[in-house]
Order: C-alpha cells, then sequence, then structure tokens
C-alpha cells in the first residue's frame, strides 16, 4: 500500500485530513502563545518593575525549554524591546490587573497540557502512514490506535479541550487566590500598587528566595516528568528512534563525509580531452 | 531492573544540580556583595547535571515503556 493510500485510510478513519488537524492544534497553539504573552508582560509589570528585562529573558528561556517553541523567544524579545522604549505604561484598574495575573498561571497550564496534542497528532500520523510497510510488528497497537482515532471527532476534541483548559484555569486562579490570602494581605485586590508593596517588602528586595526558585524548577521538573510517563509503547518507540538519530546525526554527518571524499579520491581523474595531433 | 537503576541515578543527578543551584543561587542572596563569578560557575555545572539527570530519567522511562511494545511482538 502506498504512502497517499495509507493517508486516505486515515482520513476514512478519522474524517479529517490530518492537515485540517494540525492546522486546529496550530491555531489552539497560537492563541495560547498570544494569551501567555499578554499574560505575561502584565506579570511582569506588576511584579518586577524594575528587573523586568532581565526576567523576560528568564521566561523566555524558562517558556522555550519547556515548550520548545522558539517562537515565544521572539515575542518575549519585543515586549522586553517595546518595555525598555517605552517604559511602563499608565495605570490600571486593580482588577484588570488582578485578572492578568491569575491570566498568566491559567495560561501556563493550559498551553502546557494542550500542547501535548500537538506531538501526539503528530505521533499518530507516523503511525498510520508507516502502518503498511511493517505488516506484523504493530498490527495489535495499530488496531488499537485506529480505533482511537477514528473515535476522536471533532466535538469530543473541542468538548476535552474545553473541560480541560476550564479546569487549569479554575485551578490557576484558585491556587493564586489561596496563596495571597494565606499570605494575609491579599495584594490582588490592590493591583500593581498591592503587588510592589508587597514584593518590596520582602527584605527590600525584589530578588527571589532561592528555595522559591528552586520549588519552581522542581514542580515543573516533576510535571514534565509525570508527562513523559503518559507515553504509549508505540510513541515511546518512535521517541528512543528519534533520540538515537540525534545523538548520532553528527557522527552519521561525518561518515558519509568521510567516505564521500574516500571515493572522490578512489574514482579517476577525468582526463582533459586531448588536443588533435597537427600533421 | 536495569531500567529502574538508570532511573534512580538520574533522579540522584537531579537532586544534586539542584542542590547546586541552591548553593549557587545563595551566592547571589547578598544583594550587597553579590559573588556572581562563583554563582555562574555553580549554576552553570548544576544545569548540566540537571540536564544528564533528566536525559537518563527520560530515556529509561522511554525504553521501560517501549520494551512492551517489542515484548509484545515476540
Amino acid at each position: 500500500m502506498t504512502k497517499m493510500s495509507a493517508i486516505a485510510e486515515q482520513q476514512k478513519h478519522t474524517g479529517r485530513s490530518i492537515s485540517t488537524q494540525l492546522a486546529i492544534h496550530s491555531a489552539i497553539a497560537i492563541g495560547q502563545l498570544f494569551l501567555f504573552s499578554l499574560a505575561m508582560y502584565g506579570w511582569i509589570l506588576l511584579i518586577a518593575p524594575i528587573l523586568g528585562p532581565i526576567a523576560f529573558l528568564v521566561a523566555g528561556f524558562l517558556a522555550w525549554a519547556s515548550l520548545r517553541v522558539h517562537s515565544t523567544w521572539f515575542l518575549l524579545f519585543l515586549l522586553a524591546i517595546s518595555w525598555c522604549t517605552q517604559g511602563t505604561p499608565g495605570r490600571s484598574q486593580a482588577w484588570f490587573e488582578s485578572i492578568q495575573l491569575a491570566a498568566l498561571a491559567g495560561c501556563l497550564f493550559a498551553w502546557r497540557t494542550n500542547y501535548q496534542m500537538l506531538h501526539q497528532s503528530i505521533a499518530e500520523y507516523l503511525l498510520s502512514v508507516s502502518a503498511p510497510s511493517q505488516p506484523a510488528a504493530l498490527s495489535k497497537d495499530r488496531t488499537l490506535l485506529a480505533s482511537r482515532t477514528g473515535n476522536r471527532t471533532l466535538s469530543s476534541f473541542l468538548r476535552r479541550f474545553v473541560l480541560r483548559a476550564s479546569i487549569t484555569i479554575l485551578l490557576a486562579i484558585g491556587l493564586a487566590t489561596l496563596s495571597a490570602m494565606l499570605l494575609g494581605k491579599n495584594p490582588m485586590l490592590e493591583g500593581r500598587r498591592g503587588w510592589s508593596r508587597w514584593v518590596q517588602g520582602l527584605e527590600g528586595s525584589l530578588w527571589p528566595n532561592p528555595e522559591l526558585i528552586l520549588a519552581c524548577i522542581a514542580v515543573a521538573i516533576v510535571l514534565r516528568e509525570w508527562q513523559w510517563r503518559q507515553l504509549r509503547p508505540d510513541e515511546a518507540s518512535i521517541s528512543i528512534r528519534a533520540q538515537a538519530v540525534r545523538w548520532f546525526a553528527p557522527d552519521m554527518k561525518r561518515v558519509i563525509l568521510l567516505s564521500r571524499r574516500y571515493r572522490s579520491r578512489q574514482a579517476p581523474l577525468p582526463t582533459d580531452p586531448q588536443p588533435p595531433e597537427s600533421s | 531492573m536495569f531500567f529502574w537503576l538508570r532511573e534512580i541515578a538520574g533522579w540522584g543527578l537531579v537532586g544534586l544540580s539542584l542542590y547546586m543551584l541552591w548553593i549557587g543561587l545563595g551566592f547571589l542572596s547578598d544583594l550587597s556583595n553579590p559573588k556572581i563569578i562563583e554563582s555562574s560557575v555553580l549554576n552553570l555545572a548544576g544545569l548540566g547535571v540537571l540536564k544528564a539527570g533528566l536525559t537518563l530519567i527520560r530515556l529509561s522511562t522511554t525504553a521501560r515503556i517501549a520494551i512492551k511494545l517489542s515484548k509484545s511482538d515476540r
């Protein structure tokens, strides 16, 4: 069975082409990236007015390291430059700033949880395309996979997406409110001025404690590794092969280069055509 | 069993890297006299150890999951 027929079979199973799936996931990813950048912009203005550009770079690196989306860097650089050149904007309403703050955590959670869908759709596409070329090896898994992709319609996908996003955003807002209440000051009700006073009250410094930074890193690691354990065996197999290719690619490139050089040396040199002898 | 040993070693490396980062960030806590060079060395080393530990954990986890597939093929 050719590749085209495999794609056609996959379209028959899913009811829509892989390009539609990828377009949906990409649109969601871009929308979340926009919201995330907006929320990050507000967050930086709220709690780090002095270390804004540095915090942007750190946040950009963390976002890139966790999401592997290079455009995050670009957007955050743009925001940092605009912040440096234009200065902080005028005071806005306190409730709007608080909503912006809560949106940061919500967008971050929603982004991170839903970005996995893009990878999953690509893995399913690779499996479905490579299915006919390996007859018996993965047949059980592929039957399962086909039934799973067949059941995943657009409405069920949207329902799951909205549910997951709502839960994560609610969780994020709840965590932010709870932490603010536990601190006993509730700076969220006072907007940027409240946050500035609260942050500057931390031993007169805007620099967070090392324990706070390490706790954030540890939580990120645990979440990431927990997500990694959700891989299915077929996805894990692809992941291992991709990692091996990534590791050995420089060596393979060098071997190919050396072999080409060796062949070019072994090959007989093209001789110039002899000029006709004059009689 | 071998995968679990690797995973435990990976988590150990992650713990070690967090400890190194904690010491490195501690050098910057005193804002009047920050030790930037010492902090940079320790933080860079800690990030390297963190990357190594995460790779070890990830590969052992992936291999443990993928081996189910090869066992079912047999």
